[in-house]
Formats: structure tokens, sequence, C-alpha cells
């Protein structure tokens, strides 16, 4: 009886040592996570090129993400580069590179809504030739308003299987980004 | 050991083989019938289990005087020698080897019963085999299935499920991440020699939050004393997903001593992409590799026993469930099909996404026999480490996702006190240490939980009545930790309190042939998890954001079971029905929040929050069995539940649809040279679950539930002697005829069917040495 309380002590002190002593993780990121979506648009007319950004520097959930309006000029083409950052690790990550590495699973779309006088075409294109759009040229037209959407989509299959007719909902892909930009042209 | 020998040495005629033993096993303590119970005749090395009356019959003998080895898992063995002339019948009462409360089982009434318990051994177990242990507790009447996609299940006993289902694991609560959906729990099924479901009073002993109910997996005991060695080796190979698994068991004491019995055991499966009717999934294959070490040492009233295990599985997610946000959502349930780029490959690779898990369990447990009763000390460590990988953008990305480790410690003490011949008490303390890490992407914090509870259960049976009782109490504290990113930390603090109560009683009276009514009451509680309180994140297979309310109070469950239970005379008819009802007040469940969705780079999701209601559920579980003629013999099941969400005045989503099903089995005569053999056909219909929220109410599902659907099932077994021992040979046929359908408990049934027909084939070989007691005669 003695030994048995004796081992049944032996094992809770052993228990609770072993558990009192942890020490805390700190927490990691979610390297998934693009904040930042930012556009840059250099005027071919010459002129500094223009930045805009939608940014949601905690992720998903906690706060609203920031949305800049798109001011452009009227009759204007614009050479439009797009970059994705994760701004919540230091140094920023530059999400964008790794799209031009898995350029064949991925693609951009740009839908301007109706009467916004934007025109959105020329898009690069991956090593297959089919289009990725993270360089893209903007054509504005009179001045107008209207809204800008952009949408990143992800092909995880593999192969991936993109092809230039794939719809922005097409079902072999999936949402990686898809913010709207109010937009106004001047 | 008890070992009982009577020996009649009569001399052997010459004869016809066509004697018959039959016979019928019982505790010689509980009189309760044995089912399960193993008969060996040495001589010509057949053996059988006893059927659910506790019935054996063995054909076909020849005349002369056998030794007969009686087992079973509660009792000690009994051996007896028996002279067969003439057709001979044989009643085993098999001494108890363990005091009445060391296994809550022996409380068992029938090994079919549904409400208080119900028991899966012998040739229902056989027929999971290469399943998952999910699987196998689904054969149990009022146990269904909660999926999502086709690897991964998790048990849903009268309609709760997760941390309100206790599993326990070889007398271990199993502490894994249970409160996900998608988190099958991580078991090797061919460690368990019985899977059983318990409610009410012995229930306590898990916890005090068991609302569901308690699933137990037990291993067989370890036999001592025996000097032989026992060797199982189970295989399969199923058709549809090309399947293949092998496991082995291996037993043996030690010659030198003979208090030590030692157990190995060791399983490896694989699996391919599932086949449904019309289109094949791509990566929803699994592997899995586990292992197990017992060793037990008896050596007068010191009993040892240390078991170690580990499980590892790797589970393939369909890759077209990977959903982006919740317009992506809506157009993959639109879609009839998958698109066809998520279909028709082959092969065993598994990529993204999928899931890692590794579960250790190591465990030690001392028992102390006393004069009257018992004490033992149950100490256990374990830990469970998920990984998840989603759909990453880089190919080159090797990292999870998320990232998870649960580690878990837990003492118990318990004394059992058999205070005399009717009545008996067991009392116990139980204490768990627990602590979460995680690395990735946020879902559930880290946190460390220190637990205390202490129980006491009390039984007294007569001859016409059985009266338990038993209580409960439970302190939890919850510390949350999180270092968030800007350097903050964001830390919580939560105690509980819970207790649970349970009185059962069972009138039995005698002048009707196996008649019983039983009644339960019983109160429970159980203190919310951490993933209602604080989970914070997208929850990518279902594209919802999901957000805990750290406000949430303790659930409290109020329930009645009652059942009625009838066999005839001479075994033939039997009919069961289970009747419960439960109210639960600060019902945890998730509601959407249409009005407020959360708006992120990918586009907008729905907003999930963690609310309480008041719930009440009720349903009946009914079983019919008739033996039509000698051979042949049908089962008849029907399962039916109501849950209401009192305060929105509906129905609560995501609830069993009824169920019924049929059994048809022909037993063949033992011939010569085959036993156990028989064919079995199984009609199984769900019904389309009509009880859905109202549109009122504000809960909504993305899509109505599925259709009714029935599926047939065919099994065909026998045994035969393979080099002196026996082979199992069984073949099913799951969905027969290929029917395609949908579950409405699968979370996945937006995007795709369930699979298709599967043709199983299962070995089972024992190699049991034979006894170095060579009997006397």
């Amino acid at each position: 009886m003695k030994t048995l309380i004796r081992t049944t002590w032996a094992a809770l002190t052993i228990a609770v040592a072993l558990t009192a002593c942890k020490k805390e993780t700190p927490e990691t990121n979610d390297e998934e996570v693009i904040t930042t979506v930012m556009v840059k648009l250099t005027p071919n007319a010459g002129g500094n090129p223009l930045t805009y950004s939608y940014e949601d520097l905690d992720g998903p959930g906690g706060n609203n993400p920031i949305i800049q309006s798109i001011l452009l000029d009227s009759n204007q083409t614009y050479a439009v580069k797009l970059y994705l950052l994760n701004k919540s690790v230091n140094p920023a990550d530059t999400i964008s590179n790794e799209i031009i590495t898995e350029a064949d699973s991925h693609r951009f779309y740009y839908e301007s809504s109706a009467g916004s006088n934007i025109a959105v075409d020329s898009l690069d294109r991956d090593l297959n030739g089919i289009s990725l759009g993270l360089n893209s040229r903007w054509k504005t037209g009179s001045a107008a308003t209207g809204t800008l959407k952009i949408t990143l989509r992800h092909y995880p299959s593999t192969p991936p299987n993109k092809l230039e007719a794939d719809p922005v909902n097409s079902p072999k892909s999936s949402t990686d980004v898809e913010i709207e930009f109010p937009t106004s042209v001047q | 050991m008890l070992m009982l020998v009577f020996g009649i040495g009569i001399e052997a005629s010459m004869a016809q083989c066509n004697f018959k033993l039959e016979g019928h096993v019982e505790d010689s303590d509980t009189k309760e019938k044995l089912e399960a119970a193993t008969v060996l005749i040495r001589e010509t090395g057949k053996s059988m289990l006893t059927d659910s009356r506790g019935d054996f019959v063995f054909t076909n003998l020849c005349p002369g005087t056998y030794h007969i080895l009686v087992t079973h898992i509660h009792c000690d063995s009994t051996a007896l020698t028996i002279l067969i002339d003439r057709d001979r019948h044989l009643d085993v009462f098999l001494p108890h080897a363990k005091s009445m409360m060391q296994n809550i089982t022996l409380e068992s009434k029938t090994s079919f019963s549904v409400d208080a318990r119900s028991v899966l051994s012998g040739q229902k177990l056989q027929e999971t085999r290469g399943m998952s242990i999910s699987e196998a507790f689904a054969k149990i009447p009022g146990v269904v299935l909660l999926q999502t996609g086709t690897n991964n299940a998790k048990p849903v006993v009268h309609g709760l499920h997760g941390n309100r289902v206790i599993t326990v694991n070889n007398g271990i609560r199993q502490e894994g991440q249970q409160w996900g959906n998608e988190h099958a729990p991580e078991i090797d099924p061919y460690v368990a020699d019985k899977l059983s479901l318990v409610e009410g009073v012995d229930a306590l002993r898990y916890g005090s939050d068991a609302l569901g109910g308690v699933l137990l997996v037990d291993p067989k005991p370890l036999r001592f004393n025996q000097q032989d060695s026992r060797t199982e080796f189970n295989t399969g190979y199923f058709s549809n997903n090309r399947q293949y698994v092998i496991s082995a068991i291996h037993e043996r004491s030690v010659r030198s001593v003979p208090d030590l019995n030692v157990r190995i055991q060791s399983t490896f499966k694989k699996a391919a992409n599932v086949q449904t009717p019309h289109y094949r999934l791509n990566n929803t294959g699994l592997d899995e590799i586990n292992g197990s070490l017992t060793i037990g040492y008896r050596k007068n009233r010191w009993n040892t026993e240390f078991y170690i295990s580990r499980f590892q599985t790797r589970i393939g997610i369909f890759s077209g469930s990977h959903i982006g946000n919740f317009s992506d959502l809506l157009n993959a349930i639109k879609a009839d099909q998958p698109d066809p780029t998520f279909l028709n490959q082959t092969g065993y690779s598994i990529a993204r996404p999928r899931q890692e898990v590794v579960h250790s369990l190591a465990k030690w447990r001392q028992s102390f026999r006393l004069n009257k009763g018992k004490i033992q000390l149950l100490v256990s460590g374990q830990s469970n480490a998920r990984k998840e990988f989603d759909v990453v953008r880089s190919s080159t990305n090797t990292k999870p996702q998320m990232d998870l480790t649960i580690s878990t410690l837990a003492q118990d003490l318990l004394w059992e006190n058999p205070i005399n011949k009717t009545s008996s008490m067991l009392i116990g303390v139980n204490g768990i240490q627990q602590q979460n890490t995680y690395q990735g992407r946020y879902f559930i914090p880290n946190f460390t939980a220190f637990s205390g509870g202490m129980y006491a259960l009390y039984k007294w049976n007569s001859k016409q009545w059985e009266l338990h009782a038993g209580a409960r109490i439970d302190h939890r504290n919850l510390s949350t930790l999180r270092l968030l990113v800007s350097g903050d930390t964001l830390d919580n603090r939560f105690r509980f309190s819970t207790q649970a109560a349970t009185c059962y009683a069972q009138y039995k009276p005698g002048f009707i042939h196996d008649f019983s009514l039983s009644f339960q009451l019983g109160v429970a509680s159980r203190s919310p998890h951490v993933n209602e309180l604080l989970s914070n994140g997208i929850h990518h297979g279902t594209a919802t954001f999901e957000q805990g309310d750290p406000n949430l109070r303790i659930e409290r469950s109020l329930s009645i079971q009652t059942r009625l239970l009838y066999e005839n005379h001479e075994h033939t008819v039997k009919l069961e029905l289970n009747g419960y009802g439960q109210r639960i007040r600060n019902f945890i469940f998730m509601a959407p929040q249409p009005n407020s969705p959360v708006l992120t780079n990918a586009g907008a999701f729905p907003r999930m929050v963690y609310q309480q209601t008041d719930a009440q559920l009720m349903g009946l579980d009914a079983i019919f069995s008739l033996q039509l003629m000698k051979s042949l013999s049908t089962d008849a099941q029907a399962s039916v539940l109501r849950a209401r969400d009192l305060t929105r005045s509906t129905w609560l989503i995501l609830m069993p649809a009824d169920r019924i099903s049929n059994n048809i089995k022909y037993q063949f005569a033992d011939g010569k040279r085959v036993s156990a053999s028989y064919v079995s056909a199984e009609v199984q219909h769900v019904f389309k679950q009509t009880c859905v929220p109202n549109v009122a109410s504000g809960i909504t599902d993305y899509k109505s539930p599925p259709n009714a659907y029935s599926l047939f099932h065919l099994h065909a077994s026998t045994t035969f002697n393979v080099g002196k021992h026996p082979l199992a040979v069984t073949i099913s046929i799951r969905n027969l005829f290929n029917t395609a359908y949908r579950d409405y408990l699968n979370q996945f049934r937006y995007f795709i069917d369930e699979p298709g027909r599967n043709i199983q084939l299962r070995l089972n070989y024992i190699i049991a040495s034979k006894s170095l007691h060579k009997p006397k005669s």
C-alpha cells in the first residue's frame, strides 16, 4: 500500500513538473497572406508614376482593409504593374515574385464596371503564352467614375490546365485575391 | 488463474462423425450471457465465438473425448473435458476474473443493447476491418458518421459529436484536436477487439462532458500464464480505391517469466484515389502506419501494464474542394459535378491539400488487489501533432499551413469497493494537464489547461432490480496565450466548473422471459472548448470565417433514456427499443451572420459566430431480430432523431437523417473442413433530412439536403484450416448497385458524390501454438 502511494506521488509530481515548465511559443505568420495589392501606373505620355493600394495589414478578420481610390487622367494610356506584398513580415515579402515563378498556374483578371471608362488590355503572358496579367495596359476615356475589380486565380491541380478561354469563375481555379477599387477618371 | 477441469474419461466408440455439441456461456456472477466468448476444441483446433445469446454450436464431431477451452475478455478461462458419444449440450459458467466494477462493460445487458450501451465485436467487427475506426463505430445503432470528403469521418452519437463525445482508447481519454469536423479520431482500428458505446453512469468515469456518450476502444486483455503464443494476421484489399491493409498481432508469455506477457501489433494501410459511380476523385488517397506494444506483469496482488502506441497517417483531401472564397464556393455548389481537372486520376500519390497526423500514447496502469476490491492508478501521456497542408501558391513550399500540437498528461486513481454481494462502489480522482501549441496560420491559440475531477459510482443489483447512480465534478483552468505578430500579447484566462450525475434503474419482472425495462435520468455539463471561445480565422473547407466568443457559458444538459428489451424463450424473437431525450441549455453552435461578412483581400467571406441556444434532441433506436429458420435470421433497425432549436423555434442544422436497415443472413452448417460460413445481405435506407432550420431563423445552408438513398451490401465468409490454423475469408460488396448518392452529414456533399461499389476481400489467419499444459487422459 505504501509503495502504491509513493508511486502515485512520484507520478503526479513528474506529471506536474513536465507541464509546468513549457514555454510560450511566439506566433508565426501565415506565409500565404497577401496584405497589400499595389497598382503602379506609369503614364505613356510621361510624368510621375501613380501608385494605389488595397491594404489589409492584419490579414483576414480584425480591421477592414484600407482601399484607396484610383484617380486617372482622361484619354490617357498607362503601363500598369501589379505588386502583391505580405507586409506582416519584416522585411515585407514580395508575393508577386512567387507568382512570376508559378505563372502557369496563376492568372489575373481585370473587370471594370460599365461606364467607368477604363479599358484593360495587353496582359503579359506565361511561358505557355496564356494571359498572366501582372503587367497590363490601361486606357482611359472621358471623365467617369466606377469600379475596377482585380482577381487573382490559382490553378491548384497538376497539371494546371490553364487555358486562355477560362473565365474568371472557372471551376478549374480558385480565388487568391479579389479586390475592388473605386475609380475616377478626371 | 482459476482452471476448472472436469474429467470424464470414457473410451471412444467407433461411429460416424455427425455429433453435435451445442452450449451456452454465461458469466457465473452476473448471469449475463457472454457474447464473443471463444470456445476452442483443442483436438480439432476449431474455435468459435459465441453469438449475442452466448450460444455456440459445433457440428460433425466424431465420437471421443474432447478438451475444451472457453475464454472471454472479462472472465477467467475455463477448461473442460467432455465425452461426445451423442449430441451434447454444455452450459459453461465463466468465473469473474475481476471484481464487479473493474470493467464497466460488465454491466452490459446484452451485446446488442442500444440504449445504455452497444457493443461491436466478433464477426460484426470483422466485417469492418480495413475501414476507419469511425466507420466501425457507425455499425452501432444510434451512431452515424459526420464526414468531410472521403477519408475524414467522425462518429456522431444521437446527434452529438466532437467534444460532446468522449473517445476512450485502451482506457485513456483520447486527446487530439477533436473539435474540428474534419479531424477524425487517430486510433488504429486493428487494436480493437471490441468497440462499445457507453451512456449513463459508467460514462462518468471519463468526464462530466460526455453529452453524447463515451466510445470505448478495447483491445483483447492480455492472457497470463498461458505458455503459448498467438499470432494473428489480418489483410484486406478493397477494389474501389485499391486499398490494401496488412496488420499483425503477436502475443506471448515469456518462458522464464510466466507472469510476464507481451503483445506487439502493427498495421500498414495504403489507398489510392476514391471512385464514385461517375468519376474518380483526385487526391483522395491515404496511408497509415501504426504500431503498439503492450507489456503486462501480474504477480500476487499487483498487476502492471505498459502500453505504447503510435498512429501516423497522411490523408489526401479532394483537390477540387479547395475553395478560395465565398463566390468560389457558390460556383462549386452550382455545378453538378466537379471540373474534369480534378477528376479521374488514379494512383496512390497524395498532394496538397492533405493532413498529416501523428498520435503517440504511452500508458502505465498499476493495480493492486485488496482483500476486497482494488486500487488502480492509470498514468498516461499522449501527443497529437496535426499538420494541415493547404493549396499554396508556390510549388516549392513544403511547409504546413496549420500546425497544431497538443500534449496531454493524465492521472487517474480509483478505488473499487465491492461492499457486498449486491452492491459495489467506485471512487476516483483524475487530473489532466494539457498544452496546445501552434505554428503557421492562426485558428486556435496556444493554451495550457489544468483539469481535476472526482467521481463516485454506486451500483446495486438484485434479481429483479438494478439501481445505479453516479456523480462527478470537474474543474478546468484554461490559459490561452497569443504572442501576436506585432509583439503584443493576447491572453485569456477561463475557469469552468462542471458537474454531472446519473441515475439508472432497470426492472426485470422475471415472469416474462427475458423482458426488461430500464430508465435513466442524467445531467451533464460541458465547458466551452478553446475553438468555441477563441477561434478566429478562415475555415478553408467551408469558405467561412469562424469566430469564437470568449463569453460563452457552460453547456448543461438534462437527459432521459428509457429502454425496453424483450427476447422470447427460444431466442428466436428479440425486440429492443431505446428512446432518449435531451434538453441542452446554452447549446453551442455556429450561427451565420448574413449581415456582417468579413471583407478580405480574397473577397468577402460569410461570418460564422459561435452562439448559444437551448436545444432539445429526441430520438428512438429500434432493433428487431427474428430467427426465421435454424440457419436463417434477419435483423431490422431503425433510428429516428428530432433536434430542435428552442430559442429560434426551428430545427437544428446538421443532424442525422432518419434511417432504417435490414440484414438477412444465412448461416451454413459447419462442414468437415469449413466452419463459420455465412452469407448475408444488407439494405440500408437513409431518408432525406427534412428537419432543417427554416429561412426565418437566419440559419442558412448553401444547398438543401440531398435526396434519400438506399444502399445494398453483401457479405460472405467462411473459415477453414490452412496448415492446422484457421483462415477466415470474407468477401464484402459495399454499394452493390453502384448507386450515386450524397449524404447530408458529409461536408463535401456540396461538391461530390459518395464512393461507388467497393469489393472487399479480407483474410484473417490465427496461429495459436498449442498449450504446453497437456491435458491428462
